[in-house]
């Protein structure tokens, strides 16, 4: 795949704040045309990831390239093919709809607001400072999709919309993706809605990017499997189990744990195979919420 | 497109801050109305003098504020304004921040300062230089400084804070440094030095902070701005610097081939008495010398003196400080220890002196009658028997004033003397009123119909004369004690 394929390429991109490590130097790929979930727990780095991109805080290691542009370099002009949505920006809040519509309009080369506003039923005259919380993510979604950007990034965009807005939002956003080739990367708790709509994951922890892939494979190869044996054997079984098996849990005679590495080609005869003694092997497939929360559990277990 | 930013980031802080620019609006036409209530020559009422006071101050803090929420309505500091990731060019938002400052603060105060010259019946355009420079003023001492605090603070409350803890150190600072240096001279191009030092370092705070957004090193650089406004006022305008201010004064001020200053023998006994305001630890001598080749019609002023003094064991050298000339001696002020210590023995002296020659430019005459045409374009009124003179901005034309009583009858009690009186000279600064009230010191009572004529001067040339002495007893010459 060539560069040119790329939205974004990040080469060892990391960001320390005094001899806080927030970012841990990371290399990063998202193909052009698709959309990237950033999942992770808060003050994972998430926010820092999209604001080094976005060259609005400065790197301390690596380099990026968005667009095939040096992100330390955006500013201005970049600004007319990347657009950013986040639930903290700041908005003109003494603004009406239209006014802020009018004000950016001539700001960018293309502007086609009209449909936006129509569906996301924002009357023209009201007030920023009047919109609700749902209302606000709209009017900041249809100001960035109005100049038909060919990147969008947005920051948590989902965090306390009811489920309406949320799915009013979504919709727009897969419209105007596929309609305009346009490449997303959404950082969001609400792994629901984000797997409908990624083509590709990332997962960061604690300022580390854990991985990074398509949202198929992610789900291909992580399986939750359940193992019961004859007797009450199952402890020892714990530490036998390989490199890539997590959130391993034993109870009675069942043994449950993650696999992140699975090859669906036979995997229930593959665990067979390592657990010779099982009585019952069940492997099935997990959603994004579930494998979410089995990376998670042993930092979760440590930090109680 | 890149035009359009301007008008766009513009128009958007005029429409954002429409309620605050009425409040501003108000407080000018405010002022506008209360100043031209107060008539020459009449006490203003108490309660008019306090809401001028009330207004002065509200002024300079719309100003702050205006400027402020301008500026921080596309804030550089944080990371999350809306206009970081929308394609602003960064020049384009400094410029229109500038000129919010020039089209929402400067003008409306400009059109207030002419509304005032208007009623007052003088012409705003008749002294363009001195509207410059109090514009220039305005702009470096306020405005610019206002521009460049807002852009490395993020709220109103923050801004208001850093002015009023400059303010307080700065006020102390400045009266430590320059304590005691109230009779210095200001060296030559103060004005235009410390305008282009401070106004190109504050300029380019403004444009590095817009295109960096590096507020630690903008605020620094600020910081830094500040503390090299301190050492210039204490080293060039103070005469810290000695050796390199001494030679830019004597470039300032060539040698005069046409005037001379020659010594004379004795200090004639009706110069024997002081002539300068000086302190218990300072003595003021009298050199007698007069100055020869001076046309009679024309006038020196701006009078400054260094003189060396030395004995055989101790050698002084005062700063360049005023220096009061008369027909037959010049006055000098020296340290009482300084003084004590010379005074033992006979003493070499080395003096030079510089000033400025003006010559008579233009004479106005004048009957007086309530109103009536004065000198640099002004008017003039006759209130209970005083002159009184209105004129516009605070550019000083040396000017003279004599005076010839009409014939007619009238009550002058007292009779006046008719001695020739001097407009004294205001110094430029940043008041917001533009009209230049002044009481004629004449002494006496006048009435309409007697005569006054306003000589105008202008500058011939500076000049430096220097005078060399021996064996002087400074005893002789003291006139302080």
């Amino acid at each position: 795949m060539t560069s040119a394929c790329h939205a974004i390429e990040a080469h060892q991109l990391g960001k320390r704040f005094g001899s806080k490590v927030v970012l841990a130097p990371m290399d990063l790929i998202v193909p052009r045309g698709s959309i990237l979930a950033l999942i992770g727990h808060n003050g994972a780095g998430k926010t820092t990831l999209i604001k080094a991109l976005l060259n609005i805080i400065r790197p301390t290691s690596g380099q990026a390239k968005v667009l095939d542009m040096p992100s330390v370099s955006l500013r201005g002009y970049s600004f007319t093919r990347i657009a950013y949505v986040s639930e903290n920006q700041e908005l003109p809040e003494w603004m009406s709809v239209g006014q802020l519509m009018r004000h950016l309009r001539p700001l960018y080369p293309k502007w086609d607001d009209a449909g936006l506003l129509e569906k996301f039923m924002l009357p023209l005259d009201l007030k920023i400072e009047h919109c609700s919380r749902g209302m606000r993510m709209k009017v900041a979604l249809a100001s960035a999709l109005a100049f038909q950007p060919e990147m969008v990034f947005m920051d948590e965009p989902f965090s306390g919309l009811d489920t309406a807005v949320r799915a009013e939002l979504i919709e727009t956003l897969l419209e105007h993706s596929t309609e305009h080739e346009m490449t997303v990367l959404i950082s969001s708790h609400d792994l629901e809605e984000v797997e409908t709509l990624a083509t590709h994951v990332a997962f960061l922890h604690k300022g580390q990017l854990v991985f990074a892939e398509e949202m198929d494979d992610l789900l291909k190869r992580c399986r939750e499997v359940t193992v019961t044996f004859p007797k009450e054997i199952v402890n020892e079984f714990l530490t036998r189990l390989p490199n890539g098996c997590v959130a391993a849990e034993a109870s009675g005679a069942m043994l449950r744990f993650i696999d992140l590495r699975a090859d669906l080609v036979d995997h229930e005869g593959a665990i067979r195979v390592l657990l010779p003694t099982a009585f019952q092997v069940k492997s099935e497939g997990m959603n994004l919420r579930s494998i979410f929360l089995a990376l998670n559990k042993p930092s979760r277990e440590a930090d109680r | 497109m890149k035009q359009g930013q301007l008008g766009l980031v513009l128009w958007k802080d005029i429409r954002a801050l429409w309620r605050e620019l009425c409040v501003y609006a108000v407080v000018l036409l405010a002022f506008g109305f209360a100043e031209t209530e107060t008539r020459p020559g009449e006490i203003p009422d108490g309660l008019l003098s306090l809401f001028i006071t009330l207004l002065k101050f509200l002024m300079p803090s719309c100003w702050l504020f205006l400027i402020a929420r301008s500026v921080h309505s596309d804030n550089l500091l944080g990371d999350d304004q809306f206009w970081v990731t929308r394609p602003y060019r960064w020049q384009w938002l400094l410029a229109a921040k500038l000129s919010f400052t020039a089209v929402a603060v400067a003008f409306p105060f400009v059109l207030m300062q002419w509304a005032i010259l208007w009623f007052t019946g003088l012409d705003p355009f008749a002294a363009k230089t001195g509207m410059a420079i109090s514009l220039i003023k305005f702009a470096l001492i306020v405005w610019l400084p206002f521009q460049v605090l807002a852009s490395v603070t993020e709220t109103v409350t923050a801004m208001f804070t850093a002015v009023a803890g400059l303010l307080v150190v700065w006020g102390g600072a400045l009266g430590f440094l320059l304590s005691g240096t109230n009779q210095r001279m200001s060296p030559p191009y103060e004005l235009p030095i410390f305008a282009v030092i401070f106004g190109g370092l504050m300029i380019g705070i403004l444009f590095y902070q817009y295109a960096t957004r590096n507020t630690v090193f903008s605020r620094s650089a600020a910081a830094a701005t500040a503390g090299l406004f301190l050492i210039l006022v204490y080293g060039y305008d103070g005469a810290g610097f000695g050796l390199p201010i001494t030679a830019l004064i004597r470039n300032h001020y060539p040698v005069n081939a046409s005037l001379r200053l020659r010594p004379l023998a004795r200090l004639p006994y009706d110069e024997r008495k002081e002539d300068m305001d000086v302190s218990s630890r300072q003595i003021e001598l009298k050199l007698p010398a007069q100055i020869d080749g001076l046309n009679s019609k024309h006038m020196l002023r701006d009078i400054h003196a260094a003189v060396v003094l030395q004995n055989r064991n101790v050698r002084y050298a005062s700063r360049w400080e005023t220096s009061a000339l008369t027909e037959e001696a010049i006055g000098i002020v020296l340290p009482k220890e300084a003084y004590d210590q010379l005074v033992v023995a006979p003493v070499r002296v080395h003096l030079e002196l510089v000033g400025v020659e003006l010559s008579p430019d233009r004479i106005v005459h004048s009957t007086m009658q309530s109103s009536f045409p004065g000198p640099m374009s002004g008017v003039c009124s006759l209130v209970k028997g005083k002159v009184f003179c209105q004129y516009a901005y605070r550019e000083w034309v040396p000017t003279q004033v004599k005076t010839d009583l009409a014939i007619e009858p009238c009550d002058r009690s007292p009779s006046p003397t008719g001695a020739p009186a001097t407009l004294r000279r205001i110094p430029a600064g940043t008041n917001p009123e533009p009209v230049v009230k002044e009481a004629l010191s004449l002494r006496g009572k006048f009435c309409p119909g007697d005569q006054i004529d306003f000589t105008e001067y202008k500058e011939v040339g500076n000049f430096r004369l220097p005078l060399d002495l021996t064996d002087v007893n400074l005893a002789m010459y003291r006139v302080s004690y």
